[in-house]
């Protein structure tokens, strides 16, 4: 069974603004997911991973615990026009990402991640994939500086 | 009556006593199995001597039949076992011998010697990857069945009929989503599942899916971004089932509860077939509920990984049935840039075909089974995870397809459904169990005077406790059926008794009796409590808590039979009581179902009829009965 955290640690990249908090049987991973349909609009990834899942036999195959994706959005499209864009589709809810207006996203299958939440901020949309059972507390922390 | 009642002996005694070697066998010679070799589970008691001479009580039908095969030689299977094998004449017609073993006394069960081989491997390329089948124990299960050409129905994306490792098996599906005849998949998840559940295998081609000799039959109801909604999912699921599609996998669903949808599930379900859903990928979402896994009637499909742990991403509750693996899963898929390819994925989605494809093999072997008994079969036979018995994560365990298929290949297994799943309520209601069958194959006892099968737990009720002399013939199927407690349990209707399965009690208390003197006097407007009471008598016993004598000629009758609490002989008045138990009428005149007048005597459990030089007979209640109710001719 996974181990339970005994502690939050805080990431925080100052150079997409952000910030969330982990537990500390968490471990970065380095950037990853090359059949991401948004791949080409991606400027930054951080993938959060149980430590445990990351050194096992399948930790390749493994889906990131919680990740956090920046896309460019330079243009500074509306949000539900930029996903229109880039053909994201699937049930939108409005949602609240970091403190601002977001969209949630949800797909009919069950492949994993079906989940998303977006958020669009200053020249970035921000993807938000809690998939493991600390997503949510991981959601609720993340915030923007 | 007595005609009746002769003629039927004597057809069970013709039967029972069929040629072993002959033009017309009794029972299909078994496949994949040793010539001249037979094994056999004798009752506590008996013994096979190295000569293969059966010892004990009451082995003289058994000693004679083993003669008669011309039995040479017997060796116990380990010490003090009381599993023999036994070797008899290799001309002797191995499904006679079975058929007539089964249905000797002491016999607890007799099955062929089958003949095992190296593990099935497969020429598939990337089984290497397939870890989950590994966990699973498919290539074992393989050895057993790899499936006939049992419906899977895939309500997806579509399936991609060109993918070479799923060509020649994706029948002509439906387009809910455009409403047209277009079922091919323009998004890859409906191939993955497809592939995960009845790729081709041992093609030297991609994977190996489960059931290799499976037909899939594409029902898109998502459209190309995995979209879809109640209407389509709905509509599928009523279009698979009316093609005949025997099990549905749904690798979809929704937080959102809907009636639409709850009635598409109860139309497949109340049709015999088992739906199969994935249970959701939101455990970090609130770990809510998904639908349709989490209605009653759908087997819900968590997902574990490589070391058997549930992921973190599966969504977990009571309505959970069963885990199978979903990480890091490769399967077949279509990819708008690449076409036919295979790729390896996440999800319940994949998990659930894992199980929808397992379903189908254990079909394969026993195609009789409903669609609930059939959840059963994979859910007693998962191995159990996390927390002792069922539980929120796992439901029942993570799948293991051997011990699915050995538990169906296994004659003497019953099933019921789980305290979860309502009873089935097929079209035709019961009468349709009361319908005669084919002879099977599978080693169980076969009657052909009523056609209908006897196995596993209430044949060893039946041989145990009085057979033919005291429960008849076998005049249904068994079957779920309410009983008067509002639950569902497995019953079978014999010309005596209705026999009701309670695999919680320990025997003889695992099959019960129904008190169906009662049943059938209240069937013609009658009521015991209205009967003349009687008055304590000489050479007679008296049962205070009715008011009741038991005289002669009922009372030897009563005294000789019994329920088998001790193994000892004769009975003692608790084993008597267990079977018949107290009488509800005085001895009375009353003129039977044939036009003739007997002094007859109501019981808990039966009725005597005083028979004159024949002796003391049951009454064929359950016979009139389920007559009276119309369930049979």
């Amino acid at each position: 069974m996974p181990a339970l955290p005994t502690e939050w640690l805080i990431y925080t990249n100052q150079s997409y603004l952000f910030t969330v908090r982990y537990p500390n049987t968490y471990v970065l991973l380095e950037p990853a997911n090359p059949a991401d349909p948004l791949q080409a609009a991606r400027v930054f990834q951080a993938r959060f991973q149980d430590q445990q899942i990351a050194s096992g036999p399948l930790a390749a195959m493994e889906p990131a615990r919680f990740q956090i994706d920046v896309f460019d959005n330079s243009s500074g499209r509306d949000l539900a026009q930029w996903l229109d864009d880039h053909a994201i589709t699937g049930q939108r809810a409005d949602a609240s990402v970091g403190g601002q207006a977001g969209l949630r996203v949800t797909l009919m299958t069950m492949q994993a991640p079906n989940l998303f939440y977006y958020v669009a901020r200053g020249a970035y949309v921000y993807r938000l994939t809690p998939l493991g059972p600390l997503g949510e507390q991981m959601l609720a922390s993340f915030g923007f500086v | 009556m007595d005609r009746l009642r002769s003629a039927l002996l004597l057809a069970v005694l013709l039967w029972s006593f069929a040629p072993l070697t002959g033009a017309q066998p009794a029972a299909a010679a078994p496949q994949n199995a040793l010539a001249g070799e037979v094994l056999i589970r004798l009752a506590p008691g008996l013994q096979l001597s190295p000569a293969g001479r059966v010892t004990g009580p009451q082995t003289a039908a058994m000693g004679a039949l083993l003669r008669e095969a011309g039995a040479v030689a017997a060796s116990s299977l380990g010490a003090g076992s009381d599993t023999y094998l036994v070797r008899v004449s290799p001309r002797a017609d191995l499904g006679a011998l079975l058929a007539r073993l089964n249905a000797t006394p002491g016999v607890r069960y007799a099955q062929p010697n089958h003949i095992y081989s190296e593990m099935r491997s497969t020429s598939d390329p990337i089984l290497r990857q397939q870890w989950a089948l590994r966990n699973i124990q498919a290539a074992e299960a393989w050895d057993i069945t790899t499936g006939g050409e049992v419906v899977i129905a895939i309500l997806d994306t579509g399936v991609s009929a060109s993918h070479p490792d799923l060509s020649g098996k994706v029948l002509p599906g439906y387009n809910f989503f455009r409403n047209n005849g277009d079922s091919s998949d323009d998004n890859g998840h409906g191939t993955y599942t497809a592939g995960v559940a009845a790729a081709e295998s041992d093609n030297s081609e991609g994977i190996a899916g489960i059931c290799w000799g499976c037909k899939v039959l594409p029902v898109k109801v998502l459209g190309p971004r995995g979209q879809g909604d109640d209407a389509s999912v709905a509509q599928g699921i009523r279009w698979a089932v009316d093609q005949g599609a025997r099990i549905l996998n749904l690798s979809l669903g929704s937080p959102e509860e809907s009636e639409v949808l709850r009635d598409a599930v109860r139309y497949a379900y109340e049709r015999n077939v088992l739906l199969v859903a994935a249970s959701g990928n939101g455990q970090a979402e609130g770990n809510v509920a998904n639908f349709p896994a989490a209605y009653p009637e759908v087997l819900a499909v968590s997902a574990t990984d490589g070391s058997d742990v549930t992921t973190g991403f599966t969504t977990t509750g009571s309505y959970v049935d069963i885990a199978a693996p979903g990480v890091g899963v490769w399967s077949t898929v279509w990819d708008s840039q690449q076409g036919d390819t295979y790729t390896g994925s996440n999800g319940t989605s994949a998990a659930a075909p894992y199980v929808a494809g397992a379903a189908a093999l254990v079909l394969s072997l026993r195609p009789e089974l409903s669609n609930a008994q059939l959840a059963e079969a994979l859910m007693r036979s998962a191995d159990d995870k996390g927390a002792p018995g069922r539980d929120s994560e796992y439901g029942a365990g993570r799948l293991n397809v051997l011990r699915a298929v050995q538990l169906a290949s296994d004659p003497n297994q019953t099933f019921q459904p789980s305290p979860q799943s309502p009873a089935p309520a097929p079209a035709g209601g019961a009468a349709q169990f009361f319908v005669p069958v084919p002879a099977p194959n599978d080693g169980s006892v076969f009657f052909p005077e009523t056609g209908h099968t006897l196995r596993g737990e209430f044949l060893d009720y039946w041989r145990r406790h009085g057979g033919l002399l005291i429960f008849g013939l076998p005049i249904s199927e068994p079957f779920l059926e309410r009983s008067d407690d509002g639950r569902e349990y497995t019953v079978q209707y014999f010309e005596r008794h209705r026999f009701e399965l309670h695999p919680e009690n320990q025997p003889p208390y695992n099959v019960l009796l129904s008190r169906i003197g009662p049943q059938a006097l209240g069937q013609s407007g009658r009521d015991w409590f209205a009967f003349p009471k009687g008055s304590p008598s000489s050479g007679c016993v008296f049962f205070a808590e009715t008011g009741h004598n038991l005289c002669e000629p009922f009372l030897s009758y009563w005294r000789a039979n019994g329920l088998e609490f001790d193994g000892r002989r004769g009975k003692t008045q608790a084993e008597s009581l267990a079977l018949f138990g107290l009488p509800l009428s005085e001895p009375q005149l009353e003129t039977l179902s044939d036009g003739q007048t007997y002094v007859v005597q109501w019981f808990e459990r039966g009725r005597f009829e005083d028979h004159g030089p024949s002796g003391v007979l049951l009454g064929l209640l359950s016979a009139e009965i389920t007559r009276q109710q119309g369930l049979r001719p």
